[in-house]
């Protein structure tokens, strides 16, 4: 046996402790993984498809598709 | 001669009850089994098992008994730790204690993985036949050029990494 007294343990509101760790841990987790998907996913793409079809013209991209040869009904010139 | 049979049937039934009290021997009840009585458990949901850990004191456990139902100061820390250890069989701390069982059981996982492999590798080498023609470079070439005719996924995919005015990959 050791000579000093162990220091007296936590005895109460354990279960109290361990939820606001977790609740406070889950809490954080969810919203941070929503924040990271928002910024490196979500934003990204939205202004992708606006850069994308700010300028663009859909009767030049057909022409050009057209002449590659790749539609049935619309043979190249 | 019908009192000679009477006295016959009663010297049977007495024959025979003294066999039967023979049969049963002294209580008359089944003795309990060892596995049908409450058991002691060290788990840590349990903090009170239903029985002690020894169930067999020695004369020494008993004389310590003895002196517990005495006030608990005049017990001492070695006494104090022998009626726990009568009690319990592991404590806390040695119940919860860790081992190094997690570096067998990735050992093994890793090991038949790797076995795994092998017998793929096997089956791709012996087994199986050849891949269809249309993993072939000149194929996969003339797929990627069409796609790109085709401007697939321009925003984010195939043809938004293709330079149209170079004829080239975008660098």
């Amino acid at each position: 046996m050791s000579s000093a007294l162990l220091p007296k343990p936590q005895m109460r509101r354990l279960l109290a402790r361990r939820m606001k760790f977790h609740l406070f841990g889950a809490f954080l987790l969810s919203v941070g993984c929503a924040a990271l998907y928002k910024f490196g996913v979500a934003d990204p793409r939205k202004r992708a498809y606006a850069e994308f079809y700010k300028n663009y013209d859909p009767m030049k991209d057909f022409e050009a598709m057209r002449a590659a040869g790749v539609f049935e009904s619309a043979p190249p010139k | 001669m019908l009192a000679s049979r009477a006295f016959s049937l009663v010297g049977k039934r007495a024959i025979s009850t003294s066999i039967c009290v023979r049969a049963h021997g002294h209580a008359g009840v089944v003795k309990a089994e060892d596995f049908s009585l409450p058991a002691y458990v060290n788990r840590r949901d349990v903090p009170l098992p239903e029985v002690a850990f020894v169930k067999d004191l020695s004369a020494q456990q008993k004389a310590l008994k003895e002196k517990e139902k005495a006030s608990w100061t005049a017990l001492s820390v070695d006494e104090k730790v022998e009626l726990y250890r009568i009690k319990f069989n592991e404590s806390y701390a040695e119940m919860n204690r860790g081992s190094n069982e997690w570096k067998t059981v990735l050992g093994g996982v890793l090991f038949f993985l790797g076995v795994t492999g092998l017998i793929l590798i096997w089956q791709k080498h012996y087994m199986y036949g050849p891949i269809p023609h249309t993993f072939s470079d000149e194929w996969l070439s003339m797929q990627t050029k069409r796609m790109l005719d085709m401007r697939i996924n321009p925003v984010e995919g195939i043809s938004s990494q293709w330079d149209y005015e170079k004829n080239e990959w975008k660098k």
